[in-house]
This record gives structure tokens, sequence and C-alpha cells, in this order.
């Protein structure tokens, strides 16, 4: 078995830069509380740095929702559609 | 058990006592006029040019003053190049990121090829020089010195140098 070319590893995205913003946080509150850099904050949000499983789990439960909702393989559009598609659902 | 126990105790005492310096490191404004890509790979050029100098007088005339003062000129840009990339490739790996411990492991294996490289080259010429049925050129004192410094200055310099030229931000 092989891995896939760094560069062609699929992306990881990401509603960082959203839910930092809507709570008010700036990177460096975020980074301390999720224990990395702020520039760390800076590469996962522009999508330069795909994190950890353990960084990914701090981050989202540091938001308190599941860590799908903050990371995903596919694009994420943005989190009202989201809530509203799900709203609708049920 | 009792000796991994005594080993992990040391090595928590270590990464404590290093934890204020890391600090300084990760966080110090001061040198951020240092650390925008541009100036960061000027100060590798300069860096480089520095080493190369030094080794190059030495090769050329032994020891002099020139030198010495060159020799500081290599460590003042180890200094500053440690501060323009935080410490990254100096810090314990328990003081900075999983983002940090990637670049630092990726410009290691980068900074391995190249020294063990050079060093394998650096031999296998000095080695055919001396070979009196070739060219019998024996080395001298200040040629070794001059080996010895480029390859010094390159291991402890090379990692620093290489996340300096390679990272969009640091």
């Amino acid at each position: 078995m092989t891995r896939a070319l760094r560069e062609e590893e699929p992306p990881v995205y990401n509603r960082l830069a959203v839910l930092r913003t809507e709570r008010g946080l700036s990177r460096q509150d975020l980074a301390e509380a999720v224990g990395v850099h702020y520039q760390t904050i800076g590469y996962l949000e522009r999508g330069e740095y795909k994190p950890s499983l353990v960084l990914a789990l701090r981050i989202a439960a540091h938001f308190g929702l599941p860590v799908e909702a903050v990371f995903s393989l596919q694009p994420l559009g943005p989190m009202s559609e989201a809530l509203y598609t799900q709203g609708v659902k049920r | 058990m009792m000796a991994m126990n005594e080993t992990q105790d040391l090595r928590r005492q270590m990464i404590d006592k290093a934890r204020p310096q890391a600090d300084k490191y990760l966080r110090d404004a001061r040198y951020d006029w240092l650390r925008p890509l541009g100036r960061r790979r000027a100060l590798v050029m300069t860096s480089a040019a520095i080493i190369a100098a030094h080794s190059l007088l030495l090769w050329v005339q032994g020891p002099r003053l020139v030198s010495l003062v060159l020799m500081v000129g290599g460590f003042v840009s180890y200094s500053l190049l440690k501060w323009a990339v935080r410490g990254m490739a100096d810090l314990p790996e328990e003081l900075i990121d999983e983002r940090m411990n990637a670049v630092r492991d990726r410009q290691y294996r980068v900074a391995y090829t190249l020294l063990s490289g050079g060093m394998a080259t650096i031999l296998l010429v000095m080695w055919m020089a001396a070979d009196a049925a070739r060219v019998a050129w024996p080395p001298q004192a200040h040629h070794l010195e001059s080996v010895f410094w480029a390859l010094m200055f390159s291991a402890i310099c090379l990692p620093s140098m290489l996340v300096a030229w390679t990272e969009p931000e640091v």
C-alpha cells in the first residue's frame, strides 16, 4: 500500500474562523484554550495544516460541537444553512 | 520500572527548566521584525555567507583575527535564526505544538540528508587528496579546523535555516 502524495491528500475544511468570530475569540484565546501556538490556529483556518484527531476533538469540545460540525472532508456550507436543513428534517 | 520513572522525572525536570525560555521564544514579539519571509530568507543567506567565509578563511590562511570575528558572527546569526523561527528547531518537543513538531521533523530529515551527504563528500575528497599515490596532499591542522567549523555551524544552524527558508509564517 502506498500513501498519496501530500499534495494529493483531500483537504480538511473547517468552520474555525466563523466559530471563533461568532464567539468573539481571538486566535490567541483559542490557541491557549486548546494548547497550541496562535500561529497554528491561523494555519488551521487557512487549511494549510490538518489537525491531529486529538486537536480536532479538543477544538470541537471547546466550541461544544460535534467534531463533524467543525471539520469535514467536504466543503462546509454556511452554519445557518446546516441548522435550517436540520430543523426542516425534524 | 524504577529506572524508567527516574528517567521520566529527569525529563520532566528538564522540561520545567526549559519552559520559561521556551515561552520567551514562542511569545516574544521583539523579534517580529525578523519574521517576514523575505527577512528570514535574507538572514539565512547572510548566515550561510558568514559560515562559508569563516571556513574558507580558515582553509586558506589558518586562524586569524578576521576568522575569530566571523566565528562570533556565526554564533550571532545562529542566535538570530533561533529567534526568527521561535526556537522551533531546538526546543524540546513537549514545549512546541503538533504543527511545529511536524515542521521540525520534516526539516530535520532534510538537514540530516544534506549534512551527512556533505560530510561524506568532504571525507572522500580529503581521503583521496591525502592518498600519496594520487595527489599526495596531506591536510594540515587548519584544513581540518576549517572542516570542523563548517560542519559544526551547519549542524547547529541548518535545521533553523530550513525552517526559516520554507515556512510561510512563523
